[in-house]
């Protein structure tokens, strides 16, 4: 059934920064934990007469983001007041970009050896800069307003419609939390809410070119491990609504992790809705050629850079050279220990597979690191000559028990590893001795 | 200035639910022609040539106003100025009737 339609999906992604000051205010911007309303000024609540100033860090670190998308830095820009009435948005509008972002026409191409296939590409419409809202609690009869999270910084990266299955946007959003964690201008957490997820999903007929005329945007969805099943079921949802002839109803939906259902919430605004206009509180940006190349420039070595340098340079395989640039202060450490086992004719190979096969932490000092993972080496790196030696010696002592093995008693030849292992005083790979006396045998 | 374009009910009701207003039936018929008048105020621009004029979102002669970031909150309240304007305080938040 499923392969008569397929499902078009975009996302929206929203990124809290991780600055000191709030985004339009210098009230502290990191309420995770805070007593409510104590990190709040009159901006902030939306008092009459108090006016935003934007946040330069902000700004930088989010067009970091955007370039790191791959994106064009825009010379002009400036904010708009998106207008909407709910109790999270005492100004009763939402200062975010509407026409002028500070970034667009970006481009994300992940390879992940996990995900079958070749590398994929999904194109980036924009990311825009906008301010969070308060944080609504809903208890008892009541619903509580905290306005410690009200106007800390928030980077919205929208994509195009270039998604066709729940694995693709898993595998990208996996990708983009990784990215933004090398720029470190947030944690990109989606349990602790730093990162959220609004996809847009519509379902078409397989092969027809043209875009479904409606789509659902699916809210509430705080983890990886709810990203792919909210987006299936409701691609199922619309599939069956589909098969009986109904168009779809465009609205906002909510995910519910415990029913594992997506419900309606309401019918959504035309962006017409939000009458958005520019900010007449805040004069609007220009970045001049300089400060965009300064941007650039500012940019670590990304993920996928790196993981082809690994692959190509320091001749690692595409598999662990994906695991170990998944986090950058990995990545680093192991390049550190293949320079300082590199006197060591210690191949980086080999240093990868003590790290992710051998699991020696990289939390450990250097050179503990070091001895340790020479150690293990030392004792990997078998004398073959010795060990065929010892191996005929072993069999020449214990002919009962070459016999046993002989006749099918497996079980024996553990014994005859021991042996040599002892004569070989520990100094040898246990695979290796296990192969090579089978072999002798 | 004559009010020829009155908004239609459901004009005036969809902006009400914009604003989060409730209207009564005699306030609908009033914003109704009100509202019209206001556009057709706004519509005396047209009589004013503005193809030479650039679009403009600011009229103040500023440009990349900001602050940097981590430097000191001189307008911060505290917990108890924050909440003292609030009609019903439940845990030191603002308290809504339950909405959802």
């Amino acid at each position: 059934m499923e392969k008569k339609y397929t499902p078009v999906i975009g996302l929206e992604v929203h990124v809290e920064l991780k600055t000191k000051s709030k985004m339009f205010c210098q009230c502290d911007a990191n309420y995770f934990g805070a007593k409510p309303n104590t990190h709040v000024c009159p901006v902030c609540m939306g008092m009459p007469g108090a006016l935003p100033v934007p946040n330069k860090t902000a700004i930088e670190w989010m067009q970091r983001v955007g370039k790191a998308l791959n994106c064009t830095i825009t010379a002009n820009s400036k904010f708009d007041r998106k207008h909407y009435s709910y109790p999270d948005l005492p100004k009763g509008y939402q200062i975010s970009q509407y026409d002028e972002p500070f970034a667009v026409k970006g481009k994300v191409t992940v390879k992940n050896p996990y995900v079958k296939g070749e590398a994929k590409s999904f194109r980036i419409t924009r990311v825009h800069m906008e301010e969070d809202t308060a944080k609504l609690s809903h208890e008892g009869s009541n619903t509580l307003v905290d306005f410690n999270r009200s106007s800390v910084p928030l980077v919205e990266i929208v994509t195009e419609p270039d998604f066709s299955s729940a694995e693709d946007v898993k595998m990208f959003l996996e990708e983009l939390q990784v990215i933004i964690r090398y720029l470190g201008v947030s944690d990109a957490d989606m349990e602790k809410g730093s990162m959220r997820l609004e996809p847009n999903i519509s379902v078409m007929k397989t092969g027809l070119g043209t875009l479904p005329p409606y789509k659902v945007e699916v809210k509430n969805i705080n983890s990886f491990r709810f990203v792919k099943e909210a987006i299936e079921y409701e691609v199922k949802r619309q599939i069956v609504l589909l098969e009986k002839g109904e168009t779809p109803k465009q609205e906002t939906r909510g995910y519910d992790d415990v029913k594992r259902i997506t419900y309606s919430q309401r019918s959504k605004e035309d962006a017409q809705d939000y009458r958005y206009f520019p900010d007449p509180d805040i004069p609007p940006f220009a970045f001049d050629e300089k400060y965009r190349r300064d941007i650039e420039n500012s940019l670590p070595e990304l993920p996928p850079a790196k993981m082809e340098r690994f692959e190509k340079e320091l001749k690692v395989k595409e598999v662990d050279a994906f695991i170990l640039t998944r986090d950058l202060g990995t990545a680093d450490y192991f390049e550190k220990a293949c320079k300082a086992l590199k006197a060591e004719k210690i191949e980086p190979q080999s240093v990868a597979n003590i790290i992710i096969n051998k699991r020696l932490l990289t939390s450990l000092k250097l050179e503990d690191f070091v001895s340790k993972a020479k150690g293990l080496l030392a004792a990997k790196k078998t004398d073959t000559a010795l060990l065929e030696k010892n191996i005929a010696e072993v069999i020449k002592q214990n002919p009962q028990v070459v016999a046993d093995v002989k006749g099918g008693k497996q079980s024996a030849i553990m014994f005859l590893v021991g042996q040599v292992m002892k004569m070989m005083k520990g100094q040898a790979d246990a695979k290796t001795v296990i192969q090579t006396l089978k072999e002798k045998l | 200035m004559s009010t020829k374009n009155m908004l239609s009910k459901d004009e005036v009701l969809h902006l009400s639910k914009l604003a989060n207003l409730t209207l009564s039936d005699a306030e609908i018929k009033k914003y109704g022609s009100q509202l019209a008048e206001t556009i057709d105020y706004v519509k005396n621009l047209d009589e004013l040539k503005t193809e030479k004029v650039a679009p403009t979102n600011s009229v103040v002669d500023l440009s990349n106003v900001s602050f940097e970031d981590g430097t000191e909150n001189t307008r911060g309240l505290s917990q108890q100025e924050a909440l003292s304007n609030g009609k019903t305080i439940v845990d030191n938040s603002f308290s809504l009737g339950r909405i959802m």
